[in-house]
């Protein structure tokens, strides 16, 4: 007894001496495995299911079959409810299908995971602005599910819940959460269960373009450079915690003129910026869609807009502080 | 109406009415100078859109009709059973569903939602751990849904509404604007797509999802 | 009346034993039949054999077509089957990475059909394309705009009238123009 108490106390100690910070840092260690475990079971499992996706007051059930082989992933996604919506993905083409309007999007998928959550890098860097912490467990779908927690420490960018799946890794909840801690947006599986290869699966993975649907934009991005925007542009302020990822030059669908997009993240979340010539239907100001907000206005004739899953404020204090020089 | 050769250029591209179609179909099938025609027509399609490969092959189509012309009587499609009755007036009403190409996707009317960490409101006082099944028909909704996501273990949370009542979606997502001025949908859509494509820090379903919940009106 | 009602039309016609309605389908859907099973077969007669075969399949089992889903998908998973039983039969390894419907269907310009053409019919491939666009590049610019937007964009009569500024049936007459310009051209080649 003498020994186990002893023992105890030890272990007390240990835990008493560790700093808050060492602490912090185990938990998000934690939260990252559990992450890169949930991130590894939706990438290289097969696995189809049903989803509803919430946003504000507004429902929408959607089905995703995801296949993996040998020469890389198949995936589909289409609505259950309203117009039907398809979207196919594999490693070389995105295709978004609306039969009914007769629509088709044609890209080239940029797409190197297919993880529902991006797997970050740099712990330390994210810690300064997201606490990460396993919560508790629940069960969605029939299944039990450690919850990982993901709170934004300001109001420039949006905390998360996830729900893991214990036994298989699959992503089967998460929750957007404002700064107000208000639920922004949910995307939750009512159902998922592993997908078995057949003959009938791959055409069903397939997109199917009729001859009456039209190709209502096609992105050239294999015209696409990577590189830096014009010198001219001047980005004043960048929200905390944000850097430039990445900056695209991509020409315009049916014209000769170009526009530059560049993303900006803090490795959790991320919001683009276009800068074309303006036009009449440019945005001017705030406009938003469930998470995704968006804020326009013009600098010296171009239509400078900003859209991404983050805070309006977040766009906002960017583009404000855009000028051309 | 007779054929004549704008008909033909009409009707191959499914720009004539119903009753204009339909005879069409009566002529085409009786005059084989019509379907060489029509051949050719495909064929000139076929070619500015490159989808002809490195060998055209002119007598294809004839080449098939010969083989099913010497099939056995027996083996030949058999006469239509008695096909579907249907209420509407329409001569294609039996045949026409308006599915997408892929039917599973269309023909889809109810899902089940399997809430298991719903709270369910009942006069005003919020229910823990309630299971509730709720069947939601597509597109023509019969119940609306109260849905609360309370996750009793979040140490910050607070429900959305406790009266929060869920609409089913119509794929009618939209770019709401905050000043009253209009805003571009097609436009920003357009935005959002390449967003989703260009960020590595949204990946997969979720993003998916939101561009698949929103209406491509041009 | 779109494509899919007209197809419908069709089929009930082969169901109730008009069987010369089934060629309409074999020249609305042949060439995409052909490109879908080059995606397995690179040798191009062997595509043309597996196509016809895959009608003739269609064409048997078009009794048991209910219309649930649409000619062509169903036309389509024929097709494709029948080039995999083909490969299956040759203990050919059926590509992993399956069908892309994108590839036969689309405006890409690439085939993977290795024919044992003949020089012959390979010079009659290349005369065929260069007579149907030095054809169009001689077109009245609105004759060549209309059969393009038509063509290459798929759109309707509709649109092209809204993007040309002209009516419907200006539209219409213009792509027939086109299409008889060209096929005036083509005829001596192609009888």
């Amino acid at each position: 007894m003498n020994h186990n108490f002893k023992y105890v106390n030890g272990a007390i100690l240990v835990l008493l001496l560790q700093s808050p910070l060492a602490l912090a840092d185990q938990a998000a260690q934690k939260a990252m495995s559990l992450i890169q475990t949930m991130s590894d079971a939706m990438h290289h499992n097969s696995y189809s299911g049903d989803f509803v996706y919430l946003h504000g007051n507004q429902l929408e059930a959607m089905t995703i079959q995801h296949l993996r082989t040998d020469s890389g992933v198949k995936e589909r996604l289409f609505s259950l409810n309203g117009e039907a919506r398809e979207i196919f993905r594999d490693d070389e083409n995105l295709t978004c299908i609306w039969p009914a309007s007769r629509k088709v999007v044609l890209d080239k998928s940029k797409k190197t995971s297919f993880s529902p959550l991006w797997i970050p890098e740099d712990v330390n860097r994210l810690s300064k602005f997201y606490n990460f912490k396993i919560v508790g467990m629940g069960r969605i779908a029939n299944r039990d599910s450690k919850i990982l927690s993901i709170s934004s420490k300001d109001n420039l960018r949006y905390g998360m819940q996830i729900w893991v799946d214990v036994k298989d890794g699959y992503l089967l909840k998460s929750v957007l959460f404002d700064d107000q801690n208000k639920i922004i947006e949910q995307v939750m599986f009512t159902r998922i269960e592993p997908l078995e290869n057949s003959d009938m699966l791959m055409v069903t993975l397939t997109p199917q373009i009729l001859p009456e649907m039209s190709q209502i934009q096609s992105h050239s991005n294999f015209l696409s450079t990577k590189t830096m925007p014009d010198s001219a542009w001047k980005i004043g302020k960048l929200p905390a915690g944000f850097w430039m990822e990445s900056s695209y030059k991509k020409p315009k669908l049916m014209s000769d003129e170009y526009f530059q997009h560049m993303v900006f993240t803090d490795g959790l979340a991320s919001f683009s910026v276009f800068i074309e010539k303006q036009s009449k239907d440019s945005l001017l100001g705030e406009s938003s869609m469930g998470a995704i907000n968006a804020y326009g206005m013009i600098v010296n004739d171009y239509s400078v807009t900003a859209v991404g899953e983050v805070p309006s404020a977040t766009v906002k204090l960017l583009v404000s502080t855009i000028s051309y020089e | 109406m007779n054929k004549n050769d704008e008909t033909v250029s009409a009707f191959i591209d499914h720009e004539l009415s119903n009753s204009e179609q339909c005879e069409q179909v009566d002529l085409a099938v009786n005059d084989v100078n019509y379907r060489y025609q029509m051949a050719r027509y495909q064929l000139i399609g076929d070619v500015m859109r490159k989808e002809t490969g490195d060998k055209i092959n002119t007598h294809f189509y004839a080449d098939v009709s010969a083989k099913i012309a010497q099939l056995e009587p027996h083996a030949q499609s058999a006469k239509a059973t008695q096909l579907p009755q249907s209420n509407s007036p329409s001569l294609l009403s039996q045949w026409f569903k308006p599915l997408s190409g892929l039917a599973v996707a269309a023909s889809v009317a109810w899902i089940a939602v399997f809430s298991l960490q719903n709270v369910v409101v009942q006069n005003g006082d919020l229910e823990l751990n309630e299971q509730i099944a709720v069947h939601v028909t597509s597109p023509d909704v019969s119940q609306q849904v109260e849905f609360l996501a309370k996750t009793p273990v979040i140490q910050h949370s607070t429900p959305v509404s406790a009266n929060a009542i869920l609409q089913p979606g119509s794929g009618q997502l939209k770019w709401q604007s905050h000043l009253n001025q209009p805003v571009s949908q097609a436009k920003l859509n357009s935005y959002l797509v390449e967003h989703t494509e260009y960020s590595t820090s949204m990946q997969g379903m979720i993003p998916q999802a939101r561009v698949a919940g929103f209406d491509l009106n041009r | 009346m779109n494509s899919n009602e007209t197809d419908a039309e069709i089929v009930k016609r082969v169901q109730n034993g008009d069987n010369k309605a089934f060629d309409l389908l074999v020249i609305k859907y042949q060439q995409r039949v052909i490109n879908l099973i080059s995606r397995f077969v690179s040798d191009y007669s062997e595509c043309q054999d597996i196509a016809q075969e895959a009608f003739i399949k269609a064409f048997r089992g078009l009794h048991n077509f209910r219309g649930d889903s649409q000619f062509y998908t169903w036309m389509y998973r024929i097709a494709a089957n029948s080039a995999k039983n083909y490969l299956a039969s040759r203990s050919r390894k059926v590509p992993a990475q399956g069908i892309d419907a994108q590839d036969a269907e689309f405006y890409d310009g690439e085939s993977r059909l290795k024919d044992k053409e003949t020089p012959e019919s390979k010079m009659l491939t290349k005369e065929i394309e260069k007579t149907v666009f030095d054809t169009i590049e001689k077109l009245p610019e609105d004759l060549r705009t209309a059969i393009r937007l038509r063509e290459m964009q798929g759109m309707s009569y509709e649109e092209i009238a809204e993007i040309m500024g002209c009516p419907i049936g200006t539209v219409r007459s213009r792509i027939f123009r086109a299409r008889e310009a060209i096929d005036i051209e083509l005829r001596p080649l192609i009888e």
